[in-house]
């Protein structure tokens, strides 16, 4: 990969308790790449996009953006860093409108009395259509009302949104996990274009196909320890049963530390 | 291409103000069935007032309600606060606490509105911060009201003197419309504004649609409920005052069980009490509804018991085509 990656993590380590969730875990993101993040339940994923996203504290370990150390305590800080997360169940506001939706707590206003600001509507519709036209979002008017919309037109709500703020990062939880064949194949092709338009996106998924469709770059983890770091390659297939073969524990590529488990001995 | 957007953007206009028509067309049918019956009195000035007077009384605080119900919340406390508030407001203006002399009108407004304030924060942070569920706080205020009312009066009325100039706020009209009317007008144009057109409104309204997307979104969700629970309060407070004044006393008993006629006008109205949806327009017509029907069932001689299990068979019929239109819409 060319260039410094936008993101690094370096040594994430994070526990609940006695459970050690993140075991020093290192995870780079380059420039408009789309990296896969898979692993079973429980390998950490989300807590170390929630990391990421700043919903939770690394115990120990710290993040770059751009080569700059930076520290993440709440969504709002990593959000002013341009990282953007998609949450699984979309987090719309069924009873607004597409537009309110993308601009939710973050409207453009006209004016300001304190704390409270009167809405530039017109504005914020249009740019919610220009940025729904951009992405190639089929919707027929940002004034629809969310709960009108399909689910993958949700999805594509819930990512454009993202896209709104000119993220540089976008961290998708299970994009496609609710969709229906058609929908998805349209949220994938929503990913290419924003990887088109230089965002670098971070896809936790457990549909493989996904990301071999559209990743660049696949991350495995297993019980808290990244156990693979690897490009997509391969025919579907060969790739398939490799990524299994890692997340069931028969392949690991970092197990040097580990004596007792050796790279690919139990196959 | 173009074209179309615009099409669609017309339909979806008129079907949000669908609900809203269909509570108009009805305020409307109601008004001439009971102009027909009585077209002698129901028009005349006197009788307008009757009805523009209840209307200013349900309808503030069904407006204090709605902004409470949009997101998600209720409040049972607002007929008991009438009741004290009223009481406070009196106490104040003619006897004075302990050794402090009666206040002016303006100073003891002022002070009655802090306090009601302070009790919708007390609503609010409860709800926020100690997790209350808003109908159980709600419901403490409304025995501790109440009963702090009579243990103020001692269970007597404050009763001012029949000249004394606050009580033009509740009787006094201006070019024969009741002054109470008038701060209605003012208040729904005030919180219809909040509600579509500041960002403190969008939130409301997003907090009653999804909590759980307006917090990761920015929203400071705990303000804005805070918020909405002072709203209540205050509006409350202010339709106390109206009535010591329209009244000519502050007195312990008055606002019983008017919580609900709020809650009833704000649900006539289209207002959903799963939160996220209703309109201060939507409210006024709820409310003018109800201030018609009972003035119109009295015109009519028809019994008081009878005027109630009619009331009751109008909010059912309200409730039930909103939810069916709601359900056949989806």
């Amino acid at each position: 990969m060319t260039g410094t990656p936008i993101v690094e993590m370096v040594d994430i380590q994070k526990s609940f308790g006695a459970v050690q969730a993140l075991r020093s875990v290192d995870l780079k993101l380059n420039q408009s790449e789309v990296l896969g993040l898979v692993g079973d339940n429980a390998a950490g994923k989300s807590t170390l996009m929630k990391v990421l996203s700043g919903a939770y504290i690394p115990d120990a370990g710290y993040i770059l953006i751009d080569s700059q150390k930076v520290h993440i305590t709440s969504p709002d800080d990593s959000r002013h860093l341009g990282i953007e997360m998609v949450y699984q169940d979309y987090a719309l506001a069924n009873n607004l409108d597409v537009s309110a939706n993308v601009f939710l707590g973050r409207e453009i206003v006209k004016w300001k009395l304190g704390p409270i600001g009167m809405m530039d509507k017109k504005s914020m519709e249009e740019q919610a259509q220009s940025l729904l036209n951009r992405l190639r979002i089929e919707i027929d008017t940002v004034r629809l009302k969310v709960e009108n919309l399909s689910g993958g037109q949700r999805q594509a709500v819930a990512i454009g949104r993202a896209m709104a703020f000119d993220a540089k990062v976008i961290i998708m939880d299970e994009p496609t996990a609710a969709l229906s064949v058609a929908a998805i194949s349209k949220v994938l092709d929503l990913i290419r274009e924003l990887k088109n338009l230089g965002s670098s996106i971070i896809m936790i998924s457990h549909r493989l196909e996904d990301i071999y469709e559209v990743g660049d770059r696949v991350v495995v983890l297993r019980h808290g320890r990244k156990v693979a770091d690897c490009p997509v390659s391969g025919d579907i297939r060969e790739f398939r049963e490799r990524i299994v073969s890692y997340m069931i524990g028969a392949r690991d590529d970092f197990s040097e530390q580990i004596t007792e488990n050796k790279a690919g001995g139990d196959l | 291409m173009t074209a179309e957007p615009k099409a669609n953007r017309k339909a979806r206009v008129s079907l949000t103000q669908f609900r809203e028509l269909n509570v108009l067309i009805a305020f409307l049918l109601l008004c001439i069935f009971f102009y027909s019956q009585s077209p002698d009195v129901f028009l005349k000035p006197a009788n307008l007032a009757v009805i523009m007077r209840f209307v200013a009384t349900f309808g503030l605080l069904a407006i204090g309600e709605l902004f409470v119900i949009i997101t998600g919340g209720i409040d049972l406390s607002v007929g008991s606060m009438t009741a004290l508030t009223g009481v406070i407001v009196a106490t104040l203006m003619i006897k004075g606490v302990g050794p402090i002399p009666p206040l002016g009108i303006p100073l003891s407004i002022i002070i009655v509105v802090i306090l009601a304030g302070l009790v919708g924060l007390w609503h609010g942070f409860s709800v926020t911060k100690m997790r209350i569920p808003p109908f159980i706080i709600t419901l403490g205020t409304w025995l501790m009201a109440r009963g702090l009312a009579a243990y103020i009066t001692r269970g007597y009325p404050i009763v001012f003197e029949s000249d004394f100039p606050f009580l033009r706020l509740g009787q006094g009209e201006i070019f024969q419309i009741p002054i109470m009317f008038i701060i209605l007008v003012v208040v729904a144009l005030i919180g219809s504004f909040t509600l579509n057109s500041t960002t403190l409104g969008r939130h409301i309204y997003a907090i009653g649609g999804n909590i759980e997307a307006a917090r990761l979104s920015g929203v400071h969700v705990n303000r804005v409920r805070i918020f909405s629970y002072i709203t209540s309060s205050i509006l409350a407070c202010l339709v106390g005052i109206m009535l010591a004044s329209r009244l000519g006393q502050g007195t312990p008993t008055v606002g019983t069980a008017y919580e609900l006629w709020a809650i009833a006008a704000a649900v006539i109205g289209g207002t959903s009490l799963f939160g996220g949806e209703g309109s201060v327009i939507g409210v006024l017509l709820g409310a003018a509804i109800m201030g018609v029907m009972i003035n119109g069932m009295v015109l009519l001689n028809i019994s008081s018991y009878l005027q109630n299990v009619i009331l009751g068979i109008v909010l059912v019929i309200a409730v039930t085509y909103d939810t069916l239109r709601r359900y056949r819409s989806k």
